[in-house]
């Protein structure tokens, strides 16, 4: 696609009408995860550990499997044994074997006639534990006397003589790094630590599974991706995969949470020990934030050198990163992100990868990326602010453009920093005064984006609207944005164009909507069967003519003589097309399958104010900014609401949201009244700048906008912090605590 | 078709500590069959699941894909997302 046809006048694209399924969404006929039910369905129940580390020496469920309505008991007895690799640790975090790794690690589950009754039979199986000494902080984890996870653990990367409890090792640099801090005016470092954070989603993990002595079975999941589900439940389980149909329900929520398994095996298992009846499992919210995938905590040290007129000369990071107790912290996308907005002549960076007795990490919003940023565009700031720097012209001076070699490897190609700096700069929030205690903080985020297996079909219907199927589950507009796209390649309005999110016979392999790839991938994929079908429609409607298929063309929605020498016909609509289909050669449809490429990285810079009460050291967001490269904002109204839902959830982890645990290794806040989200009242309005470089590589010129806001929100609001009272926090959540002990002992919090 | 290949330091213990390697492949099979050979420390790598950058096109691996002539190529982590 030659770069001038993106900057074409689009009917539909940008434009922003009602979301396709948001009618059924406000008026609560959407069937989530927990709405499902079938005849003959059971109530499953899940026995979690109440330790942090134990050997489980016993299990007795016999006073349990005789209370009435209890249909089947199940433990890691009933899953296949010989499995290794990461097919073990899906299953040892499903379901505990030997030890209980976590609080809140799953031993048992039920299976009962009403939920009542598999809640009850949870209290009544006996489990004897011998509890093991455990390790919380990622820094205690690896110290030489720290209690050692699991014998093993460590992957091909680890160097000898590390810790026991590292899983995986990387390291990667370019350019003279001792050079680069030689030829620095000033060169910095220091520790920055953030604690784990969840995603937070208002729908807890539910599903249901009916699966036979045959193998063959079903399953309703509340899921970002299910095909992976099926890969994973199927993995675990010694199933056929394509034995196992999985449909996907609304969701409400994921950000990456919702990407693997945690209670779906155990579902179709104990659907397998009842005789094949429908079980259904829905977590409670205690559940999903003890025993669900958080992201990791983190401790970073860093170090930039920079000239006193503002050009960094050379950077270094280590970042160490506990991803619960099988490993699996984002530190390598971490590391990736780290000084991606900058052209440096040196970097180098370090991660470790460390086991602790936590759940499993999955996948956050730019998994990586905000723990990076908060430890990197936090110095920057201390830099910008000792050399009395203006911190949007130092990230000017440094930042990448195409052509620019990344700091892990390859070259940039289209890209707009430079563009949302501008933007931002130019924005009224940068210049509005501010008051005693008020501070203002800026920051830049980076997330590479996704293209992905993806697999979509596209067929006509015999009114000339148009069906399109993908399998890419609707967790942010979409459907929406597939449907402008549709309607835009068709020039058919937007109306006629449906978007459904097939179960996974439907269609072939289709990764999660994760790596803010649905819009991007899905898009493209659609893009490309959708012309197949226009090329169809041609070929008939040169067969109707007699003339060559080459010379007739589609424009908005008409197949068209392409030129006079072409004959003289009337253009004939798509209505007509498909009407006539039974008459010309039966259904028109096309499809695509690719891993799809042309990914567009993408770059945010956000703008907080804050103002900072001195005596109890609460902050206040005053304002906020968020200024991205977009790409091309197919519906800009889902657009925002990435931009302000990705600051939303960084805000929070910024502020107030922590796992915090007890000395037995206990979570403490297992629930929404002391896990605190941001809510409505603690936020401004949040202010957004879409700013369109588009992908030269899309049809569209699509980037992906899902992730690249929550990075930003944690370093600018520490920032503005610092600006406000002259208090530098290294260490989230900033709570008032923290911030008030900052102000009087000037201590970083690390 | 010689091609250069990037590999991050953490591998270079394995490839005789070498982070740059120039290899002779038409194909990423071809290429990651010559690596696994010459330097079996790196099958793991490629076993752990991978991305892919050719000429800075960076995606999921597709092991038909030509390799051009000069081709820049490096080997990365494979890329997760939320």
């Amino acid at each position: 696609m030659a770069k001038d046809e993106l900057a074409k006048d689009f009917k539909y694209i940008g434009t922003r009408p009602n979301r396709p399924d948001g009618y059924d969404k406000v008026t609560g006929r959407a069937k989530y995860g927990a709405d499902v039910a079938a005849v003959g369905m059971l109530h499953g129940a899940v026995l979690r550990s109440p330790y942090a580390h134990a050997r489980i020496t016993s299990i007795n469920f016999e006073k349990a499997s005789k209370l009435d309505g209890v249909k089947a008991i199940i433990t890691r007895d009933d899953f296949p044994v010989g499995i290794d690799g990461d097919t073990l640790n899906l299953l040892e975090n499903t379901i505990a074997g030997e030890f209980a790794y976590y609080d809140g690690h799953a031993i048992a589950a039920v299976a009962a006639t009403t939920v009542h009754i598999a809640k009850e039979a949870i209290n009544e199986i006996e489990v004897e534990y011998e509890v093991l000494p455990h390790v919380i902080d990622v820094d205690e984890a690896i110290k030489p006397d720290a209690p050692v996870i699991k014998n093993n653990a460590r992957d091909f990367s680890v160097p000898e003589g590390s810790s026991p409890n590292v899983a995986s090792y990387i390291e990667f640099g370019t350019g003279d790094i001792d050079g680069g801090f030689d030829k620095a005016d000033l060169v910095k470092s220091g520790r920055f630590k953030t604690e784990a954070a969840h995603q937070g989603y208002i729908e807890p993990h539910a599903c249901m599974a009916q699966l036979d002595h045959d193998g063959q079975g079903e399953m309703w999941v509340c899921t970002q991706g299910h095909w992976y589900i099926r890969q994973m439940c199927a993995s675990v389980l010694g199933l056929e995969a394509s034995k196992l149909c999985v449909t996907p329900s609304e969701i409400g929520g994921g950000f990456g949470g919702k990407t693997t398994i945690f209670i779906e095996p155990l579902a179709l298992a104990l659907s397998k020990k009842s005789g094949g009846r429908p079980v259904k499992i829905v977590m409670s919210r205690a559940e999903v934030l003890r025993a669900t995938g958080p992201t990791a905590s983190a401790s970073m040290d860093v170090k930039i050198g920079i000239t006193k007129d503002g050009y960094l000369t050379s950077g270094s990071v280590e970042f160490r990163m506990q991803g619960g107790a099988f490993g699996g912290s984002p530190v390598s996308e971490a590391l990736q992100c780290a000084f991606a907005p900058y052209n440096m002549p040196a970097a180098h960076h370090i991660g470790y990868d460390i086991l602790a007795n936590r759940p499993r990490a999955a996948a956050y919003r730019a998994p990586g990326s905000p723990m990076a940023a908060f430890a990197v565009e936090s110095l920057i700031d201390e830099i910008c602010t000792d050399l009395n720097l203006d911190p949007i012209d130092v990230r000017l001076k440094n930042a990448v453009k195409e052509g620019d070699k990344s700091s892990y490897g390859p070259k940039f190609k289209k890209i707009g920093l430079i563009e949302t700096l501008e933007a931002a700069k130019d924005h009224p929030n940068y210049s509005i005064s501010l008051g005693d205690n008020q501070g203002r903080g800026v920051a830049a985020g980076y997330w590479m984006n996704h293209g992905g297996e993806t697999s979509v079909s596209v067929s006509l219907a015999e009114d000339g609207s148009v069906n399109v199927t993908v399998g890419t589950p609707d967790i942010g507009g979409s459907r929406a944005s597939i449907a402008l796209m549709t309607a835009e390649t068709y020039g058919i309005p937007y109306d006629s164009v449906r978007v459904n999110i097939a179960e996974t016979g439907a269609l072939g392999f289709n990764e999660p909507t994760h790596g803010s790839r649905a819009t991007l991938a899905s898009g493209k994929a659609v893009y490309e069967a959708a012309n197949q079908t226009i090329s169809e429609m041609c070929q008939r409607v040169a067969r109707k003519w007699q003339i060559d298929p080459d010379a007739v063309f589609w424009e908005n929605g008409y197949a068209k003589p392409a030129g006079a020498n072409a004959g003289d016909f009337s253009p004939i609509s798509i209505k007509q097309i498909a009407s006539e289909m039974d008459q010309t050669g039966g259904p028109i449809a096309g499809h695509h399958e690719a891993s799809i490429r042309g990914v567009g990285h993408s770059f945010g810079v956000h703008i907080a104010d804050v103002e900072v009460d001195p005596e109890t050291g609460r902050i206040t967001v005053l304002r906020y900014l968020v200024a991205q490269d977009a790409g091309r904002a197919i519906h800009p109204s889902y657009v925002e609401g990435q931009f302000q839902g990705g600051a939303v959830q960084g805000i929070g982890w910024a502020l107030n949201e922590e796992y915090v645990y007890g000395a037995d290794g206990c979570l403490q806040n297992a629930a929404f009244l002391d896990y605190r989200v941001p809510v409505a009242s603690d936020l401004p309005n949040i202010d957004t700048i879409i700013v369109e470089v588009p992908n030269p590589d899309h049809p569209f010129g699509v980037r992906g906008v899902g992730e690249t806001g929550i990075a930003p929100p944690l370093p600018a609001l520490a920032n503005a912090v610092n600006a406000a009272v002259g208090a530098r926090l290294r260490s989230l959540p900033m709570s008032p605590g923290k911030v008030l002990k900052t102000i009087k002992t000037g201590e970083d919090g690390c | 078709m010689a091609v250069k290949v990037h590999l991050w330091e953490s591998l270079a213990r394995f490839t005789d500590n070498k982070t740059e390697l120039t290899i002779d492949a038409d194909t990423v099979d071809e290429l990651i069959y010559i690596l696994s050979c010459d330097y079996p420390g790196l099958i793991e790598f490629f076993k752990s699941g991978f991305s892919i950058a050719i000429n800075d096109e960076i995606s999921n691996p597709d092991f038909n894909d030509l390799l051009p002539e000069n081709a820049e190529i490096f080997l990365l982590q494979k890329l997760k997302g939320g």
